[in-house]
């Protein structure tokens, strides 16, 4: 007796919803075999009936691998299979969740124009890595924080990351959540919003296969990475059946979002969210916490595949980053730029780079792309937007972009030789938000998520396996790091 | 003309003295303003890593701007060397000879330690007193035991991996500089970096052997490059670019401490070229330092002005420092600010560098991993200090890079003949694998006709006079250079390598000792040109970098060194700028 | 008897010229490939090369790629290398796969370590095959990890004559 899947079942519900939207007469196209790619988009307008995705491509089920169907095998193409990944991964990440962090089969993205996301139930690196090495606490299970405790509602999203890896971990935290990074790799400067002067903040998120494959090898303190002799070697994802999903990294940028300010909220995925700021002496820092409406405006999303030892590095922006948008409302301004401002382009914050701050109009950040989003990335990125926004016209889901997908076009390369970078395509890539002040075409210097991330080690100088999660462990002798 | 007024400390030079100072005042609550002639920080290092790749020549200067693209920030590179008795100069020195003073700077925010190679050595005991130990150059002020905690302190603000265990000899003891009994142990604050797989050939090779006296050891090297995670810095990937950038900045810079300092508090002024110190002849104290701005970099100066403070630092580098000095002559001051003694610009050093190469009897394998990762340490100091110069034997890991030019030489000397194809491929293979060279470091003697004027005939684009530079090699020195090679010849014997060292005849760096033509190279070190010392009538500040002539004028950087032993400066930079600022915390800002 | 196209010519003649393969020398899927970039750089008017010396290279190329392959590297040598015309332009071919850089003057007289030239570009330099003959990497790129200097690089093409 077949039975259908829950996947299947899924399918057929999205397919439902999206026939009940306005004028669905006919069956959503099936999907064709070496299609040519959409035409370059054209912004829908309100009443534009969005044309219906084939069954199964709104779906909560993250895909373990891309899937290849090329003939001939082409860069464009390879791309385009690594680009649909994607969004696959996109949607599937910030489908509605349960309470326990998995994804709600009733319901579908965007549905209710915003949802709390399955990425939430994700651990945290703090959680992972604690104070005196100590064992994490199990999956499912939140640990609760000294700071931020009793500011707000306990429902309130705690984002937490440490800006300086050096400094003490928070050593515990609550259902609710704290923002609290706000610096860029290697200390490249902070960003800081058009419409508010605050920093950008940041936060990191792995799935359970990579929190497994810690906890399991005792990586997350020193001790446990020195006693560990094999190479770090993160479970891959893969379309076999029984295969595992694969290690998944998650990083995410936040903008505080105020509507008297000018933002529209409508345009952003938010959440309720604790921006903690810890004391340092570099700069000089008070120790702060607030509870603020934060909107995504960019979304890391690492993952390990078996089609890609060297991971598969997906990278969205909020569609207002560095310039407006489609449909936006008169008097929209992009989040990281200003027409008008005399601030040098891609250029950081004179210092001191204090994270409480508000920054005057004329120091905000001035972000330009260097390297523009590729046409047949931006005809993809239109369809999936037309999908999204077809569950429902005010999905806030519908304002996100593709930047691009880095995967290693050689990716049998050995990981100790070297070419273990495994000549990735496109050879650069950047988030405007995430490596604002690195973007370039210069070899081994400019924003490549792969080679960036082959230098990444463990606490003991070891490949870590293209993640610098594993330098945060502490000792369990104490003192830090 | 604009004043400027109410700071604290006025800082000239944002090189790694003038970037430590500020940062340690700006915590401590003082207001800092540091001048830099040169461009500030990049918001990263894209731009001078493109200039690098498509240089034809990887000189140290090939990523940073060139000279004509930065008139108003010109310094001494390497490329202008060869033609050095050029007349009108093709180089910003004007080289007088008779020998061609052979390093080169920068200055741009961040200074030279964007191209230095990151080795961290302290000084031995006895570098310290020369004089009254072996008869020859000149005694600090203090000994090792006095410096001892600033390297500690260096070493941890710079982060310098290094294991002590392997780093006892000539007299090197450390001790935790926290305890004040001097019992606790020491820990450098990274491992030591892995040393190179030719490393250990080269050990295993040279067995045990005696020279001069000494017993011969491969010593892994004190570095400032990343062997762990640190500082929020990648952990070395063995770029083998040390020289002259690390893409990565795995190796400190230091814009490491410019941006610490102006987190702090610290103001930054750059494209702000100081060109002299002005006086108060009443009270002898320095009363202001004056300086041109501009916009462009080949533009005219947009602004002039005088800044003052309470207490100004001179961090310039050992040839802009005393440049800018002895600019400031006026008729009271006719010998320039700071220079009674007249010793300002004189005692020029560098440690001339004896390059000799090889072909080692096995694969090595070369040019993978940092430059250089371990030395021979062995002949730094011993008895024969009283009859020549000791050397710093550099255990090179770039192959024949920079001793021929490789890969760019041999490539194409094989192909111009006739080599192609599969047997190109081996042959190269063959012969890149297995080369190998030694660069000794020889302590340079000072000589006070070796020194730096400011040109009566040539000046910059902003009409600032161009440094005028005599430069010459004491006997000593030059016994000390033919030694290293002896040595290295020695060494290369015993490994069963053949030497391939041959001085071009033509080279206008050649010089000779006893008959035997030697090659001149630079270490990129520059030294000795204000220097310190007790006595007021021969040296140009106290041991405490204070000028002997105006209280608030104090001098860092490696122009205070008496004398230089074969340590590369940086480290001793480093100590002694954080002891003479944490003395301007303590004393002369309370 | 087929056609290949101008940049099938110029791999397989490089691969002959350089003693790398053609695989190693114009990967499948490769994102910025370098030996597009060759070529077209010698179509540029600074490279100096005559369109009409290079057509002929590449068909005398296509020509000896008809040929069992272990006679090409010698009819490369005989036919290519000591040609007055083509010769020049295959040495400088050699230089550049090696070095990165289209020297000048290279037909006119000798070209050292030393002669100027162009760096073809930064994508260029990376792959430069004169680090991969040693074993290496390009200095300034490596996309090794911390360590890996401390033992012998991994076992090599036989060609190298080091395995």
């Amino acid at each position: 007796m077949m039975r259908l899947s829950l996947r299947t079942l899924g399918a057929v519900v999205v397919a439902a919803l999206a026939c009940a939207g306005v004028g669905c007469a006919t069956a959503p196209p099936a999907p064709q075999a070496g299609a040519t790619p959409s035409p370059a988009a054209t912004p829908l307008t309100d009443t534009a009936t969005a044309p219906a995705p084939p069954p199964g491509t709104l779906s909560p089920d993250i895909p373990h691998d891309a899937n290849f169907d090329d003939n001939p095998q082409t860069l464009a193409a390879v791309q385009k299979d690594f680009d649909v990944f994607s969004w696959r991964s996109f949607v599937a990440l910030n489908w509605p969740a349960l309470p326990d962090g998995s994804p709600d089969p009733n319901k579908v993205i965007g549905a209710d124009g915003d949802n709390r996301v399955v990425w939430d139930g994700y651990k945290e690196p703090y959680e992972v890595f604690l104070p005196g090495g100590a064992a994490p606490a199990p999956w499912g299970q939140q640990q609760l924080p000294e700071q931020c405790r009793n500011i707000g509602p306990g429902d309130a999203k705690l984002i937490q990351m440490t800006q300086k890896v050096s400094d003490s971990v928070l050593n515990a935290r609550g259902s609710g959540g704290a923002l609290d990074g706000s610096n860029q790799p290697f200390n490249t400067g902070p960003l800081v919003d058009q419409q508010n002067g605050r920093y950008v903040r940041y936060e990191i998120r792995i799935n359970r296969d990579t929190f497994d494959y810690i906890v399991g090898n005792t990586l997350y303190n020193k001790e446990g990475q020195q006693a560990f002799t094999q190479m770090v070697n993160f479970p891959s994802g893969a379309n076999t059946p029984g295969a595992p999903v694969g290690s998944i990294v998650i990083k995410a940028a936040w903008k505080v979002i105020d509507p008297a300010q000018g933002d529209q909220p409508g345009r952003f995925h938010k959440v309720q969210a604790y921006v903690y700021t810890r004391a340092s002496n570099d700069p000089p820092t008070q120790p702060s916490c607030e509870l603020k409406t934060m909107g995504l405006v960019g979304f890391h999303i690492a993952h390990k595949t078996a089609s890609a030892p060297q991971w598969v590095w997906s990278t969205f922006e909020q569609v207002d980053n560095v310039r407006v948008g489609p449909n936006a409302p008169p008097g929209t301004r992009a989040n990281f730029f200003d027409p008008n401002s005399k601030y040098p382009a891609n250029t950081p914050p004179p210092r001191p780079w204090n994270p409480n701050a508000v920054l005057p109009p004329e120091q905000r950040s001035q972000v330009q792309r260097v390297i523009p989003i590729d046409e047949a990335t931006a005809a993809l990125n239109a369809q999936w937007q037309g999908w999204l926004r077809g569950v429902n016209k005010d999905s806030v889901w519908q304002y996100y972009e593709l930047v691009s997908t880095q995967w290693p076009t050689q990716p049998k390369n050995s990981l100790t030789g070297p070419k273990a970078a495994g000549e990735p395509a496109p050879v650069f890539l950047a988030n405007t938000t995430l490596e604002t002040y690195i973007q370039g075409r210069t070899p081994n210097v400019s924003s490549s998520c792969i080679m960036c991330h082959n230098n990444a080690t463990t606490t003991n100088s070891k490949f870590s396996d293209f993640t610098y999660l594993l330098e945060r462990a502490q000792s369990t002798k104490g003192g830090g790091r | 003309m604009t004043e400027q007024t109410n700071y604290d400390v006025v800082i000239v030079g944002a090189g790694i003295a003038g970037g430590l100072a500020a940062y340690k005042l700006a915590q401590a609550g003082k207001r800092v303003l540091v001048l830099d002639g040169g461009p500030g920080v990049p918001p990263n290092r894209g731009d001078y890593m493109e200039k690098f790749y498509l240089s034809m020549a990887k000189t140290p200067e090939s990523p940073y701007p060139d000279n004509d693209q930065l008139k108003n920030s010109e310094r001494a590179v390497v490329l202008d060397i060869g033609s050095w008795q050029q007349r009108p100069p093709t180089g910003y020195l004007i080289q007088n000879g008779p020998l061609p003073f052979s390093s080169s700077y920068e200055r741009v925010g961040g200074g030279t330690t964007w191209h230095w190679m990151g080795t961290s050595l302290r000084h031995l005991p006895n570098d310290f007193h020369t004089q009254t130990t072996y008869g020859h150059g000149v005694d600090w002020p203090y000994g090792y035991d006095d410096l001892q905690d600033w390297y500690c302190r260096a070493e941890w603000e710079i982060g310098i991996a290094a294991d002590v265990e392997h780093q006892q000899y000539h007299g090197l003891k450390f001790w935790n500089p926290d305890d004040p009994t001097r019992q606790q142990p020491y820990q450098y604050p990274m491992p030591e970096i892995v040393q190179a797989y030719q490393d250990k050939v080269i050990e295993r090779r040279l067995g045990q052997i005696t020279v001069e006296g000494q017993q011969v050891g491969v010593s892994p090297t004190p570095q400032a490059r990343n062997s762990i995670p640190f500082d929020d810095r990648r952990v070395c990937a063995g770029n083998t670019n040390c020289i002259p950038i690390c893409p990565i900045q795995a190796k400190y810079d230091a814009s490491i401490h410019l941006g610490k300092a102006a987190n702090a508090g610290a103001e930054f002024w750059f494209q702000t070229v100081v060109y002299s110190v002005s006086v108060d002849t009443a009270t002898g104290l320095v009363s202001g330092v004056n300086y041109k701005k501009y916009q462009e970099p080949n533009g005219p100066a947009t602004e002039t002005g005088t800044v003052t403070g309470t207490v100004y630092i001179m961090a310039a580098h050992a040839i802009e420092t005393p440049k800018i000095l002895l600019n400031s002559a006026t008729n009271e001051l006719p010998n320039g600010v700071a220079n009674s003694s007249d010793q300002v610009g004189r005692n020029l050093m560098d440690h001339p560098t004896q390059l000799s190469w090889a072909l080692m009897p096995e694969p090595i394998w070369p040019f993978r991993g940092p430059l250089s990762t371990s030395g021979i340490e062995s002949l730094r100091d011993g008895d024969f200090r009283t009859e020549h110069a000791p050397f710093r034997m550099e255990i090179g890991n770039e192959g024949w890079n920079w001793a021929m030019n490789d890969p760019w030489g041999s490539v194409n000397d094989l192909v111009a003949g006739g080599e192609f194809g599969a047997t190109l491929r081996s042959t190269l293979n063959s012969l890149f694998t297995r080369q190998f060279r030694f660069g000794s470091l020889v302590e340079q003697m000072p000589l006070s006709t070796n020194r730096i004027v400011p040109s009566r005939e040539y000046t910059d684009n902003l009409g600032i006079p161009r440094p005028e530079i005599s430069y010459d090699l004491d006997p000593y020195t030059r016994a000390g250079y033919a030694a290293a090679r002896r040595v290295a010849a020695r060494l290369f014997a015993q490994m069963g390598a053949t030497d391939f060292t041959s001085p071009n005849l033509g080279s206008s760096s050649l010089f000779f000792y006893e008959d035997q033509p030697y090659i001149l190279n630079g270490a990129g070190h520059v030294m000795g040109t204000y220097r310190m010392g007790t006595d007021p009538k021969q040296f140009v500040c106290d041991a405490d970098q204070r000028s002997h002539d105006h209280a608030n004028l104090f001098l860092l950087g490696s122009g205070v060194f008496p004398s230089v032993g074969t340590a590369n400066p940086t480290l001793t930079i480093a100590a002694t700028t954080l002891k003479a600022v944490d003395n301007i915390i303590r004393t002369v800002l309370r | 008897m087929s056609s290949n196209t101008d940049l099938d010519n110029f791999v397989g003649l490089s691969a002959l010229l350089t003693g790398f393969t053609a695989a190693d020398l114009n990967p499948p899927l490769s994102p910025a490939p370098v030996a597009v970039e060759y070529l077209a750089y010698m179509q540029k008017p600074e490279a100096k090369v005559d369109p009409a010396i290079l057509q002929r290279l590449l068909a005398t190329y296509q020509a000896i790629a008809q040929l069992p392959p272990d006679q090409q590297a010698a009819q490369v040598q005989a036919q290519i290398l000591t040609d007055p015309a083509m010769g020049p332009v295959a040495r400088n071919i050699i230089r550049m796969w090696y070095l990165s850089i289209w020297y000048d003057g290279y037909a006119s007289g000798p070209v050292t370590g030393f002669s100027s030239g162009t760096v073809v570009s930064s994508n260029a330099y990376t792959k430069g095959l004169a680090w991969d003959a040693m074993q290496a990497h390009p200095m300034g790129y490596s996309e090794m990890h911390y360590g890996y200097w401390a033992d012998p690089p991994q076992p090599n093409d036989p060609a190298d004559g080091n395995s």
